[in-house]
């Protein structure tokens, strides 16, 4: 109580302060019916007004018929978070919970994991999951947050455009183009927990029609502390590298030509290591620090042709990691990707078709850990996939449907089909209604056919015999049948809420079974919850967000495996207020409850900074994380040796752009 | 299989509803109207981050003038987006003007005469936004309204070649803000620099 009294002190003395330096709002009923829902927002978001997940065309957030939240390069830099998993906090309906220095669960509406893998991860169009277990690998994507244009977050299923693994949700980061990013940019923080970043760009132009970017960044992030004080030896650094070209011709041709390197070779890793022990059950586990290594690269091509009413794209990009991890587990896996989409519109513009083709060929290969095998080192998995999806004006400017769906074939499980319909409604500029039904599917990974994974160790006399779980060829695709409905509306001109609910219906969801064996598809669960985005914008220099995210999760079967250990609610308070015009005051709470099993306790985040402009170029800011408490827990992990707490910390950055 | 033919018939019917549309379009005049919509939001953010000299206005209360220079489509959504709203304290006034046709005025004199005209409407604006005209000719009004505090607006990158101090312009199904390079003061209108951060700077043309 003396915690929550104390908070909300803070919080009020905040409010009071800002309250008594707001410009006052625009006055402005504008009489009539007419609205101009563009007129309430900001710079950054009117430039940010195209919006392309769902339908893959152009498509205002506003009337998206699904659970969709943007966040632009201001919204970055206005929450001061520095790495890219992080920025994610910031995201309703988003649950991220840091491990430890580099490891995340990252999840939408549920299920998250070390390696969460039903969502959809795209930066630039490239599919960044890791196909062997379908996560990713966060820190092998940083980029310099400054080039950031928009990540379009999609809660629920996103599976006819984007297909498998977009079951929760769709992540799609785009960065800027290289017109965009023109000239020095040149960036260093120094800081109490993520001990340093140095980031340089410099963007020039080619010709008249062409520009380029190159950059760099290296990051330095200190050990994290267990929940009893000790030091847990996970520190890392990471040098990435870059470049981007992009050529605009006059005739909506494009072409985009992307590449980045990183390489580590202190990349900390604290890892649990069985030991072995009598019967019944084996030893236990011991704690083992590694210092394991990454070398990674990319390569992106894109040509594009856009026109009044209709585009085409053809994407193709190649992608190699190496990585040595979690007790000298080695990974290493190249990736193919070929992309082709195009839309038009038919019937004199009433309805708007996308379709496309996709191939996507992964190789990889293990070399065993201490603890983690795989049944075949090698493998090679292929997915082809076409999609066809139309939006149809039913009744002009007012009623539209969606529908569409995926086809797809992959090694594991042969033919998936993943359709999906979206109704949507604007009675008037105010007011957006929507409800879909899709279903999407998890189609299994290497790791669900071919993981052996030693959870203990048993002696009996000369014979040590190891206790596994392990992976099977029998483990077929999940399917999930999603139901979803939102409204968003504009209450006046300085108030728009944003509301989606859902309902899922897991099956075949692939677990360890109860009884001894390997993994099978006995699991089946049942999740409903929804969020609340409320936006206000006070005074011209003031915005307020405030967000309420609900989740319930109940799981029948074997819940091994699976992790359910989502928060059940989740609150956030956003504040962006210029005091003056060079000083920025920037706050973020927020507030998430206990995680069942594994227990971790609720905790609250509080997040403040200033950012100073003293001349156009230069920008200096200040940031305290998590104030309120010294540390909390924010997530347990198996495979991660004790549980590591966030703690309080502080930094500071100069940011000069000239 | 069930559910395999239960899907396939599902998407069978969905897309069987999809080809049997007939409604006819009027995407084309939406689509224009989100536009109109769009530049307007950005002109009134381009006149909350911009500041005027205190000889610009005639008394404390005498409102922001923008006049709209070129096509007038949009200033209908433009005076109903800025109806009522305040901004520095004052109200916003639109008016409308377009650049004498030498096609339709052949005599030189009368031709001259109707820019002095032009010039004389558009002396008494805070905002000159040059809407849907190519060849943007703000570089003669800027070159006869010298002195004039003025922030010129274009929607074109040549705009910013020929004097305008910002310009929103199209790209990539986005509007874009391109900044001249001395946008940042002239004549003692002064365009903040968190407006500035967000747009790509132009060198004028000399």
């Amino acid at each position: 109580m003396k915690r929550n009294r104390y908070h909300l002190a803070t919080w009020g003395l905040l409010l009071a302060l800002l309250l008594s330096h707001t410009r006052a709002a625009q006055a402005g009923s504008h009489g009539d019916d007419f609205n101009n829902e563009f007129a309430l927002l900001s710079l950054d978001e009117l430039m940010a007004i195209q919006v392309t997940s769902i339908a893959g065309v152009a498509e205002d957030l506003f009337r998206t018929p699904a659970g969709l939240y943007v966040v632009t390069d201001e919204d970055v830099r206005r929450t001061g978070h520095q790495l890219l998993p992080e920025v994610f906090r910031n995201v309703p309906g988003m649950t991220v919970a840091k491990v430890d220095s580099r490891n995340w669960q990252i999840g939408i509406r549920g299920y998250e994991g070390l390696f969460h893998n039903k969502s959809q991860v795209l930066m630039d169009g490239r599919e960044i999951y890791e196909a062997a277990f379908g996560g990713v690998l966060w820190d092998a994507h940083e980029f310099v947050l400054e080039d950031l244009d928009r990540i379009e977050v999609v809660r629920g299923p996103g599976a006819t455009l984007w297909g498998t693994n977009a079951v929760h949700g769709v992540i799609n980061i785009t960065t800027k183009s290289a017109k965009d990013t023109q000239g020095f940019y040149a960036s260093g923080l120094v800081g109490s927990n993520l001990r340093g970043i140095a980031s340089v760009r410099y963007g020039d132009q080619v010709d008249e029609n062409s520009w380029f970017r190159v950059w760099g960044k290296y990051i330095d992030h200190g050990e994290s502390e267990t929940s009893a004080g000790a030091d847990f030896a996970d520190d890392w650094d990471m040098f990435r590298g870059g470049f981007r070209f992009d050529h605009e011709g006059d005739d909506g041709g494009s072409v985009v030509i992307d590449g980045a390197v990183h390489t580590s070779g202190r990349l900390g890793a604290s890892n649990n290591t069985t030991v072995p022990g009598p019967p019944p059950t084996g030893g236990g586990f011991a704690p083992r620090v590694d210092d394991g290594r990454t070398d990674a690269a990319h390569l992106l091509g894109r040509v594009a042709q856009e026109k009044a009413t209709s585009g085409w794209s053809l994407q193709a990009s190649a992608d190699w990691l190496e990585r040595v991890d979690f007790a000298e587990f080695q990974y290493e896996r190249v990736s193919i990707q070929v992309d082709w989409k195009h839309h038009f519109q038919w019937a004199d513009g009433k309805h708007e078709a996308v379709w496309g083709l996709n191939y996507r060929g992964d190789y990889d290969n293990f070399d065993d850990g201490n603890d983690l095998f795989f049944n075949k080192a090698s493998h090679m998995h292929h997915r082809f996939s076409g999609f066809l999806q139309d939006t149809w004006q039913l009744a002009e400017d007012e009623w539209y449907v969606m529908l569409g769906s995926k086809i797809e074939y992959n090694t594991h499980t042969k033919f998936e089909l993943q359709p999906s319909v979206r109704l949507w409604w604007t009675p008037d500029e105010r007011n957006t209604i929507w409800a879909a039904v899709s279903r999407p599917v998890r189609t299994p990974n290497r790791t669900d056919e071919d993981l052996i994974q030693r959870v203990a160790q048993i002696v009996v006399g000369p014979v040590t015999t190891p206790v596994t779980v392990t992976g099977s060829s029998d483990v077929v695709a999940e399917t999930i049948w999603t139901f979803e409905a939102g409204y968003r509306t504009q209450l006046s001109e300085q108030v728009s809420v944003d509301i989606a609910g859902f309902w899922s219906d897991y099956n075949d969801l692939a677990v360890i079974p109860t009884t001894p064996g390997p993994y099978d598809n006995s699991g089946s669960a049942e999740t409903y919850g929804g969020e609340v985005i409320v936006k206000w914008l006070p005074a011209d220099n003031l915005m307020i967000e405030a967000s309420y995210s609900h989740l319930h999760m109940d799981m029948q079967g074997s819940t091994l495996r699976v992790n359910e250990s989502t928060p059940e609610h989740q609150g956030r308070l956003r504040l962006a207020y210029d005091l003056t015009e060079d000083i920025e005051l920037n706050a973020v709470t927020q507030i998430v409850s206990n995680r069942p099993t594994p227990d971790v306790g609720s905790y609250t985040r509080f997040d403040v900074g200033v950012t100073w402009r003293p001349t156009h170029d230069i920008e200096i800011s200040a940031w305290g994380q998590n104030l309120f408490e010294e540390n909390h827990l924010e997530s347990t992990d198996p495979l991660v040796s004790s549980p590591v707490e966030v703690p309080r910390s502080m930094y500071v950055q100069a940011t000069w752009r000239f | 299989m069930r559910s395999w033919h239960y899907n396939l018939g599902l998407a069978g019917i969905l897309l069987a509803l999809v080809c049997a549309n007939p409604i006819a379009s009027a995407a084309d005049d939406e689509k224009e109207v989100r536009i109109a919509k769009l530049k307007s939001a950005f002109l009134l953010n381009f006149v909350k981050f911009t500041t005027w000299p205190d000889g610009a206005f005639a008394e404390d209360d005498s409102p922001i003038v923008i006049t709209v220079f070129g096509n007038g489509k949009i200033v209908p959504i433009l005076n109903k987006t800025t109806k009522g709203v305040k901004v520095h304290g004052r109200q916003i006034v639109i008016q409308h003007a377009t650049p004498p046709d030498p096609k339709q005025i052949k005599n030189k004199d009368k031709l001259e005469q109707a820019w002095a005209d032009t010039y004389q409407l558009l002396s008494n604006s805070h905002v000159v936004f040059c809407s849907e005209l190519p060849d943007c000719p703000l570089g003669g009004v800027t070159a006869a309204l010298v002195d004039r505090p003025i922030l010129y607006v274009g929607d074109n990158v040549r705009c910013i070649r020929n004097g305008a101090l910002l310009s929103m312009v199209q790209d990539s199904g986005r509007i874009v803000i391109y900044a001249n390079s001395k946008a940042s003061e002239s004549k003692g209108v002064k365009i903040s620099s968190k407006l500035l951060k967000l747009a790509i700077i132009v060198e004028e043309e000399e």
